[in-house]
């Protein structure tokens, strides 16, 4: 009975969430039904022109301040960028001025991640999705009339008669009853498919800056984490392995007694995921054993003790994304004392008398001693311990902002969310870049790789940040991109990529991948591409490899059917020749396969490295997700 | 009597020794390239006093004379260490034939031989001025055995170099086993195959186009050159080792040797070049696409007398297009893509390029270049006309407008009283070099229209005003120089005016250097590009272009250029003959 009692709350609280759910996600495609095509306006534009003129004055004027400051002027572009915040044009010429200057902006340089640099960078993000909206309302408007004149030239061109160019608004209408459906079809049942395409219908409203007021809450009710980084408990603790070793002095008088000796402490600290409280919750565990000699003097006696402490400490850590915090630290001390010796000036009986006088009175103080001698262990420990831990994980929070957070924001690659989760077998690091709409990894992923280290990551994660790094990107040497994002490349591979190879990415999803049934597929999308420096035209190059298991290392074998498929709308003459050039040159020249080879701890950093050489154990793609497990044979190099 | 028969004997005499002068039965058949000047003294003062050779001694060219004698490019240095000789040398020793051979010494080596006739004394100078030469930068006397007396040293190089004062000149030759094999031949006439054996030059030399000797005459077994060239350039694909090399694929074995006469300085022509491509019916393949048909070839009326440079050729088009797929396929390294080009484009875009549009064009290709002058541009324009041109213009247009309507790089604009609309593409050449980045291309006046610069076509298609080229006195002068060589069998007309048509590329060379050709948007700078490209050990030239005079102090020295192309039972000939202009005015 009691137990009904408190069920029926929580039923309750159950039947309100989910009510409050159906509630919100009709309210969502009922607004996205009943959403219209909003253009942007001459105004809007110009207001984002503004709004980056003012960012680039107050980037400049800080810029005024530094030595460097011409310099940086040079390198960021800032004078082309100023000639076409000044004209009001909408063409390639601005969009790609504004695009070079963004791009500048993002990197690992020092100082990049300046407020007024981050601020003018968001600005130009504004503008150039305005310019490539604005242009593409043109282009639009242009080939309805187009097709027009068209028709007069070739009035019984059966092709021309039968299509007539759709506007952005029809191509809005398409897509969002479709995406309203889509998204009442994944309240219940939804296929990756389903969810794949509901990504790419969220890119081109969010690229079209349509449904700007329902796209953050479809991103917060199907969205989730589309990165996952694992460090099993045994590897975290052997990461964060320590070896402590002191050795302390022991002087002190006390009713006439002088003690003198040392206490040497040996130990091993190390961390180990929990259920905690909180997400993210740590504890640092010691064990280890002081042992303290001591030689004491009263009167005639003098005296030798030894003793034994077995300690055990332990302190939690809680990581978050905006801080990591420590927690006081607990002792647990258990000593052992015993009389070594005890001698006396006294020599002869007497001697013998004082000696085991002096041995019984040193008897009858030791639980006193032992408690004493355990005390004054775990107090001293406890305190260097918590100091120690809490300098440490300072250190590791400063290490976490500067290296990690600082050079996400230096790259404009923040994900939306960063959650450390603990439970007792692992930690885990959780990020979500962008919107990360994908089913959950467990509901495709048959079981997930074990090992030292797994990943598993989603499809979205790198469109995501292909987005952020190559949308309308020009890379004219696709070798030296290699080199800047810091990849080496064999001599061989680098004969693979011809010299002189480069692309233009498209302004929308530039590369896509696709994790599916232990495939990966890649989606290259270039407005133009560069053969021996020659353009091409716009192309899109899909290819991909299947993961396959061969002498128990992963290989990535690459499939047959690598397809060249022109842009919507673009499928032109000589798209279909260089077409048919570029997908029998890619089936020659792409690389057969990769190996996963087992990666040495020569090459990984300190601490990792004493994980020894990692084994990737399993590799597996299934419904957008793909899913990798390292294990290290701890042997050390 | 007597003396009639000793004359009549004097010059049978002469005749056979004219006859037998042909050095090219010194030479073995399997001789690749041969080059023979009749009288190298003789050739030296007519080159100066040609144009070009006036251009080159003017006072205005010191500067980049000496900037060129200085450069990298220097031909008589490299000529020097690998023959010990350079032409200061052959300028003051020969006195009359100069040939020089080349013969394959290894699959992938062609070694030169010479033979320049000259005294026993002069000869005896140039030996030991080249010994010395030779032994300075390194070369040693070497213990090879030869037929006859003879200096034979090793280079440092590991290559060999020889010199045999022999009864028909001075030898010298880069390979002792091949002048081992020269020299022997001589004395063997039974075993003896000489290049005169060789039908193609047989050929050549049956049916001289012109009376008198010439003053150059030369010969180049195409094929096999080229093939000796793929070889040392590495270029055989290491992923069909046993292909047989580009060269010999495709049916261009088929051509058996281009060669010819030349002259200079020779009855009002600077240079006149008969060049005879030898390529006997029936070809095969890609051979098949040079498709010549004789006809009119007088340039159309919107050729204007400003014109730097015009072509009329008579080419079938669907032949030449329907025959090319192998090499297309072969130069890109995507077997089947040409076919399946042309299945995608006459499936998916309805443009049937060989059934569709080629039937309907005219078999005659007009080219044609101007140069605006204030632009700074170079525009060459090739127009096509269409045959029954009032019910076919509109299809032409049409599959033209298929072809290009999804080009994303394609921008068209529509000209006044124009029904069909001009397209504008980027056109790129395979170098990466020049790019054409307004080229134009129309349907209009029964015509298809193709530009390096989609302005040329809006020109010419709106109807400039000038005056039509074939009614002008420079054309008219050109066309009659040339008329020896017009028959009913011509295929092709060019008249090019030096002074125009060299300007633009001049003038970027002098003021942007190379670097600056590869941005200049001319068909000229791609071509001198090509020359000039750097090859494999060889550094680009660092010849300084801005030495050059300005333009109009040589301009007087760039004259007309007038060709024709004649159809043969062998192949064809292309005559080339240069003047000066002020001879025409």
């Amino acid at each position: 009975m009691k137990y009904y009692r408190c069920a029926l709350p929580l039923l309750g609280l159950c039947w309100i969430a989910i009510v409050s759910q159906i509630a919100t996600a009709d309210d969502l495609t009922d607004r996205i039904r009943q959403a219209t095509f909003q253009p942007i306006s001459d105004a809007t534009l110009q207001q984002r022109r503004d709004a980056a003129s003012d960012a680039l004055e107050q980037a400049e004027s800080m810029l005024q301040h530094a030595g460097s400051g011409p310099s940086w002027r040079d390198y960021l572009l800032f004078d082309p960028l100023h000639d076409a915040l000044a004209s009001d044009a909408v063409d390639e010429d601005a969009i790609q001025a504004v695009t070079a200057t963004m791009y500048r902006l993002a990197g690992l340089h020092d100082g990049i991640e300046r407020p007024q640099l981050t601020r003018l960078r968001t600005q130009l993000v504004d503008l150039r999705r305005g310019l490539i909206l604005a242009r593409r309302q043109l282009d639009s408007a242009e080939k309805l009339a187009q097709h027009q004149l068209d028709l007069e030239q070739f009035p019984d061109d059966p092709e021309l008669l039968g299509e007539r160019p759709t506007t952005l608004q029809q191509a809005f209408d398409e897509r969002r009853s479709e995406f309203a459906e889509l998204l009442d079809k994944m309240k219940s049942a939804g296929t990756p498919a389903d969810m794949r395409r509901v990504a790419e219908l969220t890119a081109w409203f969010q690229s079209h800056e349509q449904l700007t007021d329902v796209l953050p809450r479809i991103a917060d009710r199907f969205g989730r984490a589309n990165t996952q980084v694992d460090v099993s408990a045994p590897a975290l603790s052997t990461i964060t392995m320590r070896h402590v070793t002191e050795v302390e002095p022991i002087r002190e008088n006390k009713d006439k007694v002088q003690v003198t000796g040392q206490a040497v402490l040996t130990g091993v600290a190390t961390m180990h995921p929990i259920s905690g409280q909180s997400p993210g919750e740590c504890e640092v565990r010691f064990q280890g054993t002081v042992q303290s000699t001591m030689n004491g003097r009263q009167g005639p006696v003098s005296f030798t003790l030894s003793g034994d402490t077995v300690l055990t400490a332990q302190k939690r850590v809680i990581f978050a994304e905006d801080h990591f915090l420590t927690l006081a630290g607990t002792v647990q001390a258990n000593s052992n004392l015993r009389t070594d010796q005890v001698c006396s000036k006294f020599r002869g009986g007497i001697g013998k008398l004082v000696r085991k006088i002096a041995s019984k009175e040193i008897a009858k103080e030791q639980p006193q001693a032992r408690n004493d001698l355990s005390r004054r262990s775990s107090d001293s420990f406890l305190k260097r311990f918590d100091e120690d831990i809490v300098e440490e994980i300072a250190e590791a929070r400063r290490d976490f902002d500067l290296e990690v957070q600082r050079s996400l924001l230096r790259l404009n690659l923040q994900p939306r969310t960063l959650d450390f989760l603990t439970d007792p077998s692992k930690l885990t690091v959780a990020m979500r870049f962008d919107a990360g709409l994908a089913q959950p990894a467990h509901s495709v992923l048959p079981q997930l790789a074990t090992g030292d280290i797994g990943v598993t990551m989603h499809e979205s994660t790198l469109g995501s940040i292909c987005e952020r790094i190559y949308a309308g990107r020009k890379i004219d040497d696709i070798r030296r991109e290699f080199q800047v994002l810091g990849i080496k490349l064999s001599e061989k591979d680098k004969e693979q990529i011809p010299e002189g190879m480069g692309i233009h990415f498209a302004d929308d999803r530039p590369i896509e991948v696709e994790f599916e049934a232990n495939k990966i597929s890649i989606v290259l999308r270039g407005q133009t591409w560069f053969l021996d420096k020659t353009p091409l035209v716009a192309m899109n190059v899909r290819f991909g490899y299947t993961l396959e298991q061969r002498d128990g290392m992963y290989v990535a074998v690459r499939s047959n059917d690598v397809q060249v498929t022109a842009p919507e709308g673009m499928r032109g003459g000589r798209f279909i020749q260089q077409m048919n050039v570029l997908q029998r040159r890619l089936l020659a020249e792409l690389p057969a396969e990769f190996k996963f080879e087992p990666i040495p701890a020569t090459k990984l950093p300190d601490p990792v490295k004493r994980l020894g050489t990692l084994t990737v154990s399993k590799v597996q793609t299934a419904g957008g997700w793909l899913n990798a497990g390292l294990q290290g044979d701890r042997m050390l190099p | 009597m007597l003396r009639h028969a000793s004359q009549s004997l004097l010059i049978l005499l002469l005749v056979a020794t004219a006859v037998a002068a042909d050095p090219a039965e010194r030479f073995p058949d399997d001789t690749r390239l041969f080059v023979s000047i009749a009288n190298f003294k003789s050739f030296q003062e007519k080159l100066s006093a040609t144009s070009m050779g006036k251009l080159w001694n003017s006072p205005p060219m010191a500067d980049f004379r000496s900037e060129f004698t200085d450069s990298q490019q220097d031909f008589s240095a490299r000529l020097r260490r690998a023959y010990g000789f350079d032409d200061k040398q052959l300028k003051k020793y020969a006195t009359g034939t100069f040939t020089v051979a080349g013969l394959e010494s290894k699959p992938d080596e062609l070694s030169m031989s010479f033979l320049i006739e000259m005294s026993a004394e002069s000869a005896q100078k140039m030996i030991d001025e080249a010994g010395e030469q030779i032994v300075a930068d390194g070369g040693r006397i070497s213990d090879t055995s030869f037929p006859i007396a003879a200096k034979i040293y090793d280079l440092p190089d590991d290559q060999q170099v020889l010199y045999a004062y022999t009864d028909h000149g001075l030898l010298i030759s880069g390979d002792v086993a091949i002048a081992t094999r020269i020299v022997s031949g001589w004395t063997d006439a039974a075993n003896w195959k000489s290049l005169q054996s060789v039908a193609a030059y047989q050929r050549m030399t049956a049916a001289p186009p012109r009376d008198g000797v010439a003053d150059i005459r030369w010969f180049a077994d195409v094929i096999r050159l080229a093939v000796v060239m793929n070889k040392k350039e590495g270029t055989v694909s290491s992923a069909h080792p046993d292909r047989p090399p580009f060269p010999l694929r495709h049916g261009f074995a088929g051509i058996q040797g281009i060669g010819g006469f030349g002259w200079v300085s020779d009855d009002g022509f600077d240079f006149l070049n008969d060049v005879q491509i030898d390529a006997p019916p029936p070809r095969q393949q890609a051979l098949k696409s040079l498709d010549f048909n004789a006809g009119d070839l007088t340039p159309p009326a919107f050729v204007h007398d400003t014109t730097s440079n015009t072509m009329v050729n008579r080419w079938n088009l669907r032949s030449m297009l329907a025959n090319i797929g192998d090499v297309y396929d072969d130069i890109t390294d995507a077997p089947g893509a040409w076919v399946a080009t042309l299945d995608d484009w006459k499936n998916d875009l309805g443009f049937d390029l060989i059934d569709g549009l080629l039937p309907m064009l005219e078999p005659e290709l007009v080219t044609h270049s101007d140069y605006v002058v204030d632009a700074k541009q170079e525009r060459t324009l090739i127009a096509i006309p269409i045959q029954n041109p009032k019910l076919q213009e509109r299809r032409v247009a049409s599959l033209i407008y298929r072809f290009l309507r999804n080009d994303n790089k394609a921008i068209r604009s529509r000209l006044p009283r124009q029904k069909y609309d001009l397209w504008e593409i980027a056109l790129q050449d395979k170098q990466g070099n020049s790019t054409f980045t307004r080229a134009g291309i129309m349907v209009a006046n029964g015509r298809l229209w193709i530009s390096t610069h989609a302005t040329m076509v809006q020109d010419v298609v709106l109807g400039a005003e000038g005056n039509p080229l074939s009614e002008s006195q420079e054309f008219t002068a050109l066309t009659q120089r040339m008329q020896p060589w017009t028959t009913d069998q011509s295929f092709m007309r060019g008249f090019v005016r030096g002074d125009r048509d060299i300007r633009h590329s001049y003038e970027v060379l002098r003021s942007e250097g190379l670097e600056g050709l590869k941005r200049a948007e001319s068909m000229y700078g791609n071509m001198l590009l090509m020359l000039l490209k750097s090859d494999e050990g060889r550094p680009q030239p660092d010849t300084d272009f801005s030495k050059l005079p300005p333009f109009a102090d040589v301009q007087q020295y760039f004259g007309m250029i007038g060709s024709v192309g004649n159809l043969t039972d062998s192949g064809w000939t292309i005559v080339i003959g240069a003047f000066d202009r002020q001879k025409t005015d």
